[in-house]
């Protein structure tokens, strides 16, 4: 029997000819083999894990004393390519179904439900943290601040950035907290106004072939 | 006679054919699959697991001059996957091997100088061969104010580039700051190859 250069694909030597049966089936399976691979590497970079939660409900309001811890479950999760356990996110583990590169994104409508003080700030803070022997440590930030005009419709204002999530991607959490300067009145985010996303970009080998 | 598929013309045996030569077509046609996963598996081999991409950061303060703002430069890789980073060649750039579009974020957080109200910008640009300069194409940077002038102030940017043309200077952050003493206390700068682009 004779074998091709990369593959190894088994094709009979002339005098093979007797037991063809059995080396077109190996043959075919060969090939199939190699042919699933590549369908689930083609699979694999076509759909990238991702992810995208919104509020379904108002958030708030809060006074400028308070602040507001964000979480989101499988009920709030408008899209998914990828199922299991990792359908929250929030001050909680399990949120990255494996370990890779992501980027991690946010937007948001701040909306007082009162009047407005203009020039006070409305902030997002977004971390993602790992869980350690020692305790929480920051991975990523993605914080932003801005400012509220005097018109009253709200400050849509957003972030994001990307992190590197080990192999311990269990233990990885995700953090998101709003506070705001209004003193004149309360401040909630809105039913359907705050998004968050994740996307997996990939793995964090180099890469293979230029 | 030997036939052939319609696409990838691998031969096959028809049946009038002898069966003595069927080693030699089977060969031929293994030979052909052979070289197209193989073929299937480097073009794979670009995108899976991993795309070219790089992350760099830094944690310290720096200082942005007036009045045009600077580059800025960063002491730490997150990752690199296509050898895009090289402190001792340039600390200010991200510098892709392979052509296509990338998308290229940038954040960084602030705290104030000596005034509040100041107008601020963090763009994203490419430079000319040779220098580390500002120019070049610019993308993201809306202008932003920094408000107050003491504590942590926060601001992002993010577009897409194309890259069709090596080599490239890369990508750089820029910060522009109207404030005396404003200090850059923390900055994250990732690009990522999202597509390979065909020429026009």
């Amino acid at each position: 029997m004779e074998f091709t250069e990369h593959f190894g694909l088994a094709c009979p030597s002339p005098t093979d000819y007797a037991a063809l049966p059995l080396y077109m089936q190996r043959l075919a399976e060969q090939i199939e083999d190699a042919v699933i691979e590549q369908q689930a590497q083609i699979s694999a970079f076509q759909r990238p894990p991702t992810s995208i939660w919104k509020n379904d409900t108002n958030l708030g309001p809060i006074s400028n004393t308070g602040f507001l811890q964000l979480t989101f479950g499988p009920a709030q999760r408008v899209f998914a390519n990828y199922g299991g356990a990792s359908q929250s996110l929030g001050p909680f583990t399990g949120t990255f179904p494996s370990a890779g590169l992501y980027h991690l994104g946010w937007a948001t409508n701040a909306r007082e439900v009162g009047a407005v003080n203009a020039d006070t700030f409305r902030q997002m803070r977004f971390w993602v943290q790992k869980q350690t022997a020692g305790g929480l440590v920051d991975v990523m930030t993605a914080h932003r601040v801005v400012y509220a005009t005097a018109a009253g419709f709200g400050e849509y204002f957003g972030a994001d950035n990307t992190v590197l999530i080990d192999d311990e991607f269990s233990q990885y959490i995700v953090r998101m907290e709003f506070t705001h300067g209004n003193t004149s009145s309360q401040v909630q985010l809105t039913i359907n106004e705050t998004f968050v996303w994740l996307t997996r970009i990939g793995s964090s080998d180099a890469i293979e072939v230029a | 006679m030997v036939a052939f598929t319609n696409s990838q013309l691998y031969p096959y045996q028809q049946g009038t054919d002898a069966p003595c030569d069927a080693p030699g077509v089977w060969c031929d046609m293994a030979a052909m699959v052979d070289a197209d996963l193989y073929g299937l598996s480097q073009t794979l081999g670009r995108i899976n697991p991993a795309i070219p991409t790089a992350k760099i950061s830094r944690s310290t303060s720096l200082s942005v001059p007036l009045p045009f703002g600077a580059l800025i430069s960063f002491e730490a890789v997150n990752w690199d996957t296509d050898n895009m980073v090289d402190f001792d060649r340039s600390p200010f750039r991200i510098v892709p091997n392979r052509l296509g579009e990338y998308l290229v974020t940038g954040w960084v957080t602030v705290v104030g100088g000596a005034s509040a109200g100041r107008g601020v910008s963090l763009e994203i640009v490419t430079g000319f061969a040779g220098s580390d300069g500002t120019g070049g194409f610019t993308g993201g940077g809306p202008g932003d104010t920094l408000r107050f002038a003491t504590g942590d102030q926060f601001f992002r940017t993010a577009t897409i580039f194309r890259v069709s043309t090596p080599p490239t200077l890369g990508f750089g952050l820029l910060l522009r700051i109207d404030d005396v003493g404003a200090t850059v206390t923390k900055a994250d700068f990732t690009a990522y190859w999202i597509s390979d682009r065909t020429s026009n």
